[in-house]
Order: structure tokens, then sequence, then C-alpha cells
């Protein structure tokens, strides 16, 4: 489990101290404030090995939904929306201490691995995909991860050091939700690819992520295999309790059904948006022991009443699968029905309120534990 | 003539501090009365905030100091009512200063350097048992206090009325009548220039002068 977290020069974060990270943490803050880059900068640093391509086929996308065009030149890169000041030349690092051991992710994109020979005009416009193939170099561009990791008991610090190269032949290239795509029949590739595992098991879930139908029969598949499927069925009826059975069908593309009242299986993408995100943070929470879940804008599409219910389950989730979640909202009745739904249990939440500071723009992170939480609820203090 | 208590001075809504001296009362009276207190001596630059009660003092106060711009706080009052001990309650005033890793004053009114500096003051007084009632009871008018008096022992035995019964029939019989002391405090119903509240100005001015 994560329990604190730094990070530095990411996204709009120069620079940012997490304290204390519980089994559940809640982020509030302002908008542009940086609660989503601080869920993507955990997410790295769990992909480990793997952050440069989470950061293209999970995070571009989550940020730029649908295709999207990677451009590479001399002044743009396919990486530096990551950087701060999109400026590669200041490595990422991200540092965290994870079940006792500090452990630092380090990310860089030095210019100077830039090669091929680049057309002035190599991605200024789609149809370049037509006409200029041929005559257009290949090229491409790496990230070098570094991962250094503190002694513990039994255990030598380690250094690891990872290349991640993406190349193209395109000046334009698509990528989608589902990884690397291509134009007009080249691709873009990203060297190595799944070889090295992650750190800790983690799953990024926005909004606009919690439709993935395949997906979410993939992971239930592992909680049926796990033994878990009850865990699961008892989250749902947290949101509609007249939930009498979960299966997959594969008519075509396998997903989940629900049955309600002894009615016939409707799948789940025909729910409402509030069930199939809940679907979407059991199964994050279930599918893995010790998993990290991270959640952006938790409360969308959830009826407030049903909030303290789901924010209940969660917690019970959390503790069976010994996961841990970290998720953002905007909502007063977000937070108010966390704190409701942890009274009994007080350790297992903390919130995080993010903001620039008082004397400078740096972003701070303003810890509210259980008791302090229920303190700015009962006098009324704004902690979105 | 009504006198609304100004956002400045005793709003209950906390986005920001933006007053360099902090008061931190448990009730719509008190504050009410704190308020009228730092008008009547024209103090400048604090904001009363009502704690809501004398519960949970622990997290409320480490709440407040996290609310944006408490690094402008220069001086930091917790004002609370002795009810049936005030050791007990200068006591819970401490244990919420600990918690929240605050200056902790070694006695009540007295100002502990810091950032902010902190005092707190207990109504009546430490070694005194009641609330705001007993505070105030002294600066009414005596010859109207008799009148209720003689009102109470007229209907039971007045031994066994409480200082709040007194307060709302003195201020009942006032014209316009008062239904509380927070109506009192904001219509200059209270003769704040008694020597009953010269403790508590002390105490505003201390942080004042911080």
């Amino acid at each position: 489990m994560y329990e604190n977290l730094q990070v530095d020069n990411f996204r709009g974060l120069r620079h940012l101290e997490l304290p204390v990270l519980a089994p559940v943490t809640i982020l509030t803050g302002r908008n542009n404030v940086g609660k989503t880059s601080v869920l993507e900068a955990l997410f790295l640093h769990s992909c480990g090995p793997r952050a440069a391509q989470a950061l293209l086929t999970i995070l571009r996308p989550y940020r730029l939904p649908g295709s999207m065009n990677v451009e590479f030149s001399r002044q743009s890169t396919p990486w530096e929306m990551a950087f701060f000041d999109r400026n590669p030349s200041e490595p990422i690092h991200i540092s965290g201490q994870v079940d006792g051991r500090r452990v630092d992710v380090g990310l860089s994109a030095p210019r100077d691995r830039l090669s091929g020979s680049l057309t002035p005009d190599l991605h200024s416009t789609a149809s370049s995909s037509t006409g200029t193939l041929t005559t257009v170099p290949s090229y491409s561009y790496s990230m070098r991860i570094t991962i250094d990791t503190e002694s513990g008991e039994s255990a030598e610090p380690e250094h690891r050091e990872f290349v991640q190269t993406v190349s193209a032949q395109l000046g334009q290239a698509v990528l989608g939700p589902s990884g690397i795509q291509q134009i007009g029949g080249v691709s873009l590739e990203l060297k190595p690819g799944d070889n090295s595992d992650a750190l800790v098991f983690s799953y990024f879930l926005g909004p606009q992520s919690r439709s993935l139908q395949a997906e979410l029969a993939q992971r239930y598949t592992s909680i049926r295999l796990n033994g878990k499927e009850k865990l699961f069925l008892r989250a749902m009826r947290a949101i509609e309790p007249d939930i009498k059975t979960i299966e997959i069908l594969a008519s075509g593309t396998p997903a989940l059904y629900v049955t309600l009242r002894g009615g016939p299986p409707l799948p789940m993408s025909a729910m409402g948006e509030g069930m199939i995100a809940v679907a979407n943070f059991a199964a994050a929470i279930l599918e893995q022991q010790g998993g990290l879940v991270l959640i952006d804008e938790i409360e969308n599409g959830i009826h407030y009443t049903a909030l303290e219910k789901v924010w209940r389950e969660i917690g019970h989730a959390v503790g069976e699968a010994g996961a841990q979640v970290v998720a953002s909202t905007h909502s007063h009745e977000c937070v108010r029905a966390a704190y409701t739904a942890f009274r009994d249990n007080p350790e297992a939440l903390q919130l995080l309120q993010l903001r620039s500071g008082d004397d400078s723009p740096a972003a701070i992170a303003v810890h509210y534990d259980s008791e302090t939480l229920k303190g700015a609820l009962d006098l009324g203090l704004d902690l979105r | 003539m009504t006198v609304a208590i100004t956002a400045e001075e005793g709003n209950n809504t906390l986005a920001s501090h933006e007053k360099s001296r902090l008061v931190l009362v448990e009730g719509s009276e008190d504050q009410a009365l704190i308020v009228a207190l730092i008008r009547h001596e024209s103090l400048q630059d604090f904001h009363v905030h009502n704690m809501i009660g004398k519960d949970g003092w622990n997290g409320k106060l480490r709440a407040i100091c996290r609310v944006r711009g408490f690094g402008k706080v220069v001086s930091l009052g917790l004002v609370r009512d002795a009810d049936s001990n005030g050791r007990a309650a200068w006591d819970s005033c401490r244990s919420a200063l600990v918690a929240a890793r605050l200056p902790l004053p070694s006695a009540p009114g007295q100002l502990q350097p810091g950032r902010p500096s902190v005092a707190i003051a207990i109504i009546p007084g430490i070694d005194s048992v009641g609330a705001i009632e007993e505070l105030c009871l002294p600066s009414f008018q005596q010859d109207r206090l008799a009148c209720v008096d003689s009102y109470f022992r007229c209907l039971t035995d007045a031994s066994g009325v409480s200082s709040k019964a007194i307060v709302q029939t003195y201020l009942a019989g006032l014209r316009p009548a008062c239904r509380d002391l927070t109506i009192a405090a904001r219509h200059h119903a209270i003769d704040l220039a008694h020597p009953a509240f010269d403790p508590l100005k002390t105490f505003l001015y201390e942080m004042s002068n911080a």
C-alpha cells in the first residue's frame, strides 16, 4: 500500500507532497489544481517499468479522448504533455513509500535520443499519410525510466533502468483507448512491451473509461476465479438492491449481464451510469489482492442518496482485497457520505485537499484525518 | 436601533482567513456579545467564528487551522463557557490546542506568543460555573433584576430558577423586548461599558496588541 507520495515536474505539478495515503483517500480541490495529475502520478509510479507505455496508451487518451495525433518533431515529442511546462529536459520524479520501502521512479526523455531525419512539415497535416509516405524516414523517441528501491529488512537497495521507445514512419499516428493504432498501414510501435512487471497492480478509472464492457467481463472472470463474486454482488446491490444474479454471457463479445427481480438477463451496458460506475469500481478493487484503484470524479453518475452505500461497499471491498483506493471528487455530498460510511473505521479514510499555497503558486496537499474531516463538516467548511 | 453583524466580524462562513485576529466561540450568543464588545472598543481586523457547540473542538480547531490563509492569523482566541466546571473547559481548550500543535497559554487571558499567539478565555471564569448569562447578569440594571426576582418568587421557589431564565425574562421586559442575548447584543441592549466585561475586553485587547 502507498503510504505517501512526492511528485516533481509532472504535468502542472512542479512539486507536490502527499503526506499520507490511507486505504481510502479522497482528493479534493478546485479545478485545475492537479487532482487528476496526482492520480496519474500514482498510476505512473505503480506502472514502474511500463510507465512510458501507460502514458501513451492510457493517460493520454484519457486526457484527450478518442483518436489523437501524436506529433514528432524536434520541437514536440509524444511524451512532452507529461512534463511540467511541457519541458522534457526536466525529468519527472515520482517517489512513494510502498509497503514500508521508498521507491523512486524517474522518467526522462532527453531530446538527443530523437533519431531519424524529419521533414519540416512532417506532422503538420493529416493528409501527409497519403502522398508523402514513401519519402518520410522512420524515426523514434525514447523514454528512460529509472526505478530506485531503498533497502528493506531483508532486501538490498535496487537500481533498475528501462528504455521504452516509440517509433513510427509517419508524421502522424493514432492512439486509441486500446493501445497503439495506425494510419495508412504504418504502425506506431512501442518497445519493449509488457515484459516487465508493474510495481503495483493498478487501475485508472475516469468517467470516460467506465464503459469498457469487455474489460469489465474480463475482470469479473478473475473475480469469479478468485471466489470473490459474492463481494462483487454485494457491492452492486448497494446501488441496485434488486439485482438477483450477475453472469457473463457471450453473444458476440463476452459481457456482464445482470438479472433484476427474476426478469431476463440485461447487459450491464444497458444499466444506468451509476451502476456501471460501481461495477467498474468493485471489479477493479476485487480483481487483484493488494491492488491500487485510482478513480477520477468518483461521484460522477451516482445519485447522492446512494453515495454513502457505495462508499461503505468500497470500504468493505478494500478491506477484503487488501486494496487501496484514491479518488477525486468535486462533491461536498460525496465527502460527507464517505465520512459517514467510514465512521466506524476512521483510520481507513483520509482526505487531501489540493490547493495552491498561501505564499507560493506551488500546489500543496492539506491533510484531513477523520476527526479533522468531521470538524470541517460540522463547521460547514468547504472542502471541495 | 438594529445593527447587523457584519460579515467581517460574525459571519459564520469561512472560505479563507482574511482577518488577522480570530476568536472562536461555542455559540451564537457568545459570538454576538464578543462582536458587540469588539465594536464597542473599536477594535479592528477581528473575525469571530461560531464553533457550533462545545463538542469536537479538537477536530474543529484543526479544520479551522487548515482553512486557506491561516498563516495570516496573528492572534487566536478561544472562548468557552465554564458550565459546571471551568477547569474542565480550560483543559478542553488546551487539549484542542495540543491536537492542533498550537501554542499553549498557561493561564486564562494570558496570550501565549507564537504563530499565531494564542489566548483562552473561560466565561465567566476558570474557577466559576455558568456561561455567558453569569457574565452578563451583573451588568443588568439591578432594580429591573429585582422585579424579575419578585416575578419568579411569586410563581415558584426562586432558588431553582436558572440564570438563562432570569436573563430571558429580564430581556423580555426591555423595550423593545429582546428574545435572547444574541438579539440584545445586536440591539445595544447590554451595557458594554460595565466592569463585568473588563476581563473579556482585556482578552480582546491582548489579542489586538499581539
